[in-house]
């Protein structure tokens, strides 16, 4: 009996090469079995959670009310100029004949666990392929309600979707690589996270100057992600790399959003394309 | 007739106890404490496994311990089988030395399950590299091991009660 059992063993641990296809069937089956149960038992550990951050926040509740009023004062503000913006943007787009961005949906979903145990980075989702949830996907630490322009800050990507689960990636994971652009210098980048709290930008054009604060949004050149997606912000640049801090809060997700987001359709090879017929180019 | 029945029905029930808590655990492991922080949760299944194996090798077989590490794998995303063996080979090992290892005192065996999380950890971190051609970040693993071998004792003092029951009314029997 124990050499039988010892056998499945090591016949399992082959299969992760001989057939990873369907060792990744196997994970979104056990992860839906699980989805549930993880879902139903961890309600009262989010509830805990948000009852300890609100305690938390009794204390400072004045302070936090006043600060509240200085920034609605402002954002009113930035509201005006935004409006003004978006009209200008968009007059002067239709003069350009800008092809628009395509629409993306998104999909919002609770965060029901967090198997990676000390070997990844990643949330369990209660939302899959049955609610349009696909591997690849980005997602956002909340949706935009109707009408409001802009996107939440980027958390990660779905990598493995199943029936009623899904698994996100998340950005500080060291398996984690997201095509970047600093906002203010155009400076393309790769963010690559290490496991740490602050994942670091790499692969940076030789000589180029990165400044502190500076935005760090998706780039979109990978044709995955949507591109504009604030991501975080330089928090150092020092012999330690160039990290970035993550705007989304990681350590507190109770929900996020996946975005629909199909990608952009590479270009098929030339020899598929059909040459115009003769006599027909003016 | 009915009362037999009962009997059966009550004695079934015993023996599913180390199994049913152990499983209890492992989900209990896979919820969200650390809030995606950086924290490894630490492995409250594999505590289980050993503590059953050494105290109630008979209520806790290995097939058991394998089930339990190949879902361990699955959900958790380490290459299928690296957990699975780890836990069949805890149980294999503490059943083969059961009855030695049932007379060590709560520092030995803490000091034994000390070393399985150190073996534990090194192999997980060849199996990713060479199974997934990717490396786990090592003081993760050793963060992950150092917090469980910390909780043994809590976890040990919760299972010596169900353990001592379930040794009472003679269930102990290999």
């Amino acid at each position: 009996m124990s050499a039988l059992l010892i056998s499945v063993g090591v016949v399992s641990l082959g299969l992760n090469r001989a057939n990873p296809a369907l060792v990744e069937t196997l994970r979104s089956h056990v992860t839906d079995a699980a989805a549930p149960a993880l879902a139903f038992l961890g309600q009262p550990l989010a509830g805990l959670h948000n009852w300890g951050a609100e305690l938390g926040q009794w204390g400072h509740v004045y302070e936090e009310n006043r600060d509240l009023r200085e920034t609605n004062r402002r954002l009113v503000t930035w509201r005006d100029a935004a409006l003004r913006l978006e009209t200008e943007n968009a007059a002067l787009r239709a003069q350009l004949h800008v092809a628009p961005d395509p629409a993306i949906s998104q999909v919002m979903t609770r965060v029901i666990g967090d198997p990676g145990g000390g070997f990844m980075q990643s949330a369990l989702l209660a939302g899959g392929t049955s609610q349009g949830i696909e591997k690849g996907q980005p997602a956002i630490t909340f949706a935009s309600g109707p009408g409001e322009p802009g996107l939440g800050a980027f958390v990660g990507r779905v990598v493995q979707a199943g029936d009623e689960s899904a698994r996100l990636l998340l950005i500080t994971d060291v398996n984690s690589r997201i095509p970047v652009v600093l906002e203010q210098s155009h400076i393309h980048a790769i963010l690559g996270a290490d496991d740490s709290e602050r994942p670091q930008l790499i692969f940076l054009p030789a000589g180029a100057s990165i400044t502190v604060g500076e935005r760090v949004v998706t780039s979109g050149s990978d044709r995955l992600l949507p591109p504009g997606i604030a991501v975080g912000v330089v928090a150092s640049n020092d012999d330690n790399g160039i990290r970035v801090t993550p705007l989304a809060d990681l350590a507190r997700l109770d929900f996020v959003s996946v975005l629909q987001y199909q990608g952009v359709k590479p270009l098929p090879p030339p020899e598929t394309l059909t040459p115009p017929a003769k006599g027909k180019r003016r | 007739m009915i009362a037999a029945s009962l009997v059966r029905v009550e004695s079934w029930t015993r023996h599913l106890i180390p199994a049913g808590i152990t499983l209890v655990l492992f989900v209990v492991e896979l919820l969200p404490w650390t809030g995606h922080d950086i924290i490894p949760v630490p492995s409250l299944m594999l505590i289980a496994v050993f503590y059953w194996s050494v105290r109630v090798p008979a209520l806790c077989p290995p097939l058991f311990a394998l089930a339990l590490g190949l879902c361990a794998d699955l959900l958790e995303m380490t290459p299928l089988g690296s957990q699975g063996c780890v836990a069949l080979m805890i149980s294999l090992l503490a059943r083969f030395k059961a009855k030695r290892l049932g007379q060590q005192s709560f520092i030995t065996l803490w000091s034994l399950f000390a070393l399985v999380m150190l073996g534990q950890s090194v192999f997980l971190w060849i199996g990713e590299l060479v199974l997934a051609s990717t490396s786990l970040p090592p003081i993760n693993l050793l963060t992950r091991a150092l917090l469980t071998v910390a909780l043994f004792p809590v976890v040990a003092r919760l299972l010596l009660l169900p353990a001592q029951k379930l040794a009472n009314e003679a269930v102990l029997v290999d």
